[in-house]
């Protein structure tokens, strides 16, 4: 089976501005892909050529194993987008909102039930000018979803809604990858988010894609860093201070946080109890996903990090 | 395709049905049909009443109702574009060219609905206040009622045409800016600029807004017993009409697809 999402050396310019180069990139179905990166990084204008919306100078961007030029509308009926900021026809009521969108894209639903989905069911015959940012956002998550789409194209989907509605979010989608194999492509600011709900991570700066990686590689232990339990830590660290192995010493009560030059635990525990210290426990720190984007944006050339 | 067109089409009309400018500005124009008894009063001689029905259609379409039509259909597309609307729109199922077809069948609707309102006040008008009985001169029939109602479709089948080119000229100017009163001001700017303009010039055999007033001719001649039917003169307004309203469409079209929708 083709992969979802193809895209092999994607190229867009407006102007003297590179917002996308050489961007090639395989999303498999049922995948979630987060992508990343500071603002102006080129996420949304790849969205946006994904979405039809803005045409690639150069590339090939491959939907469901068909060419998107060749095939628009055999793809954009099975696909669902969400921009950032989503806009609709104010005048009009949210249910009247989601039908003309149903209708454009072609396909009979029960409206209903999409808006009880979204959570906004009781809010169908307000005007979409009335409603919060967070209404808002879900409505165009439930117009996005209103064709049952196999690919779902979400930029910062979860702005503006509360807690509950993000972490309701999060699990929904990924419901759909996991039990629908719906294919999504997230963008968004927020780590922790695309930590919880991605496969895989992109990272993407000044238009080019930097790297993209298993999201659970990434989040693996770090032996380098480690929170040592532990009585009389004041003692502990300052006999540790005056070792070369050990780069930095964070003091707290009961417990010391270390980072060590060299991934050497047994190093440590025996020099801890050679020293009489009696350890309660040693925690290797889980990396998080910010820690490994800002490793990675500072990698680029000075300037280039946000 | 046609099943795609028909419903942006249907999906057009839905909103703009909800848009309270929609039917303002069609009582605007009902007002002023009511209001020109007042201008050219009906007096109950059947000449000079079908004379007010040839003064009132072209003043009410030609000027407020043309006007109306263009600025109507100047914000279909512009609005959609100020808004981001357009993006939501071209990221389902449809070609861009058929969506600018369905804008123009939306904008050629209401431009039939505002004729066909001025036609039924005036004739209305006339109806309750004056004589429908044909045109008579020293007791001779010269047009029957059925005639002068030929004579009058004839006119409004033919009005259509450069009132069509204007709604096409709209819409190109519509995907021009992404100002709905910029695309308003530019379409009627642009209108006003070529009336004046074209004699001047002398090119206003090749200008569409000429030919506006030229279908009600016909009837207004009938009214005062002349009996015209200018074959050379209805070419022109086919041939010049039909090309401004190509060429606006190709226009209109070309200017969606090929530009880049992003933030």
């Amino acid at each position: 089976m083709p992969p979802t999402i193809q895209l092999t050396k994607l190229c867009k310019s407006f102007g003297a501005n590179h917002a996308v180069m050489d961007v090639s990139l395989e999303v498999a179905r049922g995948e979630v892909l987060g992508l990343l990166g500071p603002n102006g990084a080129g996420k949304s204008t790849t969205l946006y050529m994904m979405a039809g919306l803005v045409r690639p100078n150069s590339g090939r961007i491959t939907l469901f194993g068909e060419h998107f030029q060749h095939n628009r509308l055999s793809i954009l009926k099975r696909m669902g987008v969400l921009l950032e900021r989503p806009v609709f026809y104010e005048h009009l009521t949210v249910e009247r909102n989601l039908k003309i969108h149903a209708q454009l894209s072609g396909v009979e639903v029960n409206l209903h039930r999409t808006l009880d989905l979204a959570g906004i069911l009781p809010l169908a015959d307000h005007r979409t000018s009335t409603l919060s940012l967070g209404m808002r956002q879900r409505l165009g998550l439930a117009r996005a979803m209103v064709n049952e789409p196999e690919l779902l194209l979400l930029d910062e989907p979860t702005n503006g809604l509360d807690v509950e509605g993000n972490h309701e979010l999060l699990r929904f989608l990924r419901r759909l990858a996991d039990e629908a194999k719906v294919t999504i492509l997230f963008s968004s600011h927020q780590m922790h988010e695309v930590e919880t709900l991605c496969d895989r991570v992109a990272i993407m700066n000044e238009g080019k894609l930097i790297t993209c990686e298993q999201t659970e590689s990434l989040l693996s232990y770090d032996q380098t860093q480690v929170e040592v339990l532990l009585e009389g830590a004041d003692r502990a660290a300052k006999k540790l201070a005056d070792l070369d192995w050990v780069a930095e010493i964070d003091v707290r009560p009961g417990r010391l946080r270390l980072r060590l030059k060299t991934a050497n635990v047994h190093q440590l525990t025996s020099f801890l109890v050679n020293n009489g210290f009696t350890i309660a426990g040693i925690i290797p720190r889980r990396r998080t996903l910010q820690d490994y984007f800002l490793k990675v944006m500072n990698k680029q050339p000075e300037g280039d990090a946000s | 395709m046609m099943g795609r067109i028909w419903t942006a089409y249907l999906v057009e009309w839905s909103k703009s049905l909800r848009l309270k400018r929609s039917y303002l500005w069609l009582l605007l124009v009902a007002l002023a049909i009511g209001c020109s008894p007042f201008l050219r009063p009906v007096v109950g001689d059947s000449v000079g009443d079908y004379g007010f029905i040839a003064y009132v259609t072209p003043l009410a379409m030609n000027v407020l109702g043309f006007f109306l039509v263009l600025a109507f259909t100047a914000g279909l597309i512009s609005t959609e574009m100020a808004s981001g609307t357009i993006r939501m729109v071209l990221t389902r199922p449809i070609h861009r060219w058929e969506w600018v077809v369905a804008k123009l069948m939306a904008g050629l609707t209401y431009a039939l609905i505002m004729m066909t309102l001025v036609s039924i006040l005036s004739w209305a008008i006339v109806w309750v206040l004056g004589d429908l009985s044909g045109v008579t001169y020293g007791g001779e029939l010269l047009s029957s009622h059925g005639e002068m109602v030929s004579a009058y479709t004839f006119g409004f089948f033919l009005s259509f045409f450069p009132i069509a080119a204007g709604v096409a000229f709209a819409l190109a100017i519509s995907t021009l800016t992404r100002s709905p009163i910029s695309s308003v001001m530019a379409t009627v700017g642009l209108w006003l600029a070529l009336d004046f303009l074209k004699t001047p010039l002398g090119i206003d055999a090749y200008i569409f807004t000429t030919y506006l007033e030229m279908p009600w001719q016909h009837f207004a001649d009938r009214c005062d017993g002349i009996a015209t039917q200018e074959s050379k003169d209805i070419l022109h307004l086919l041939l010049c009409s039909g090309t401004t309203f190509i060429l606006a469409l190709f226009v209109a079209i070309t200017s969606i697809t090929r530009r880049d929708f992003s933030r």
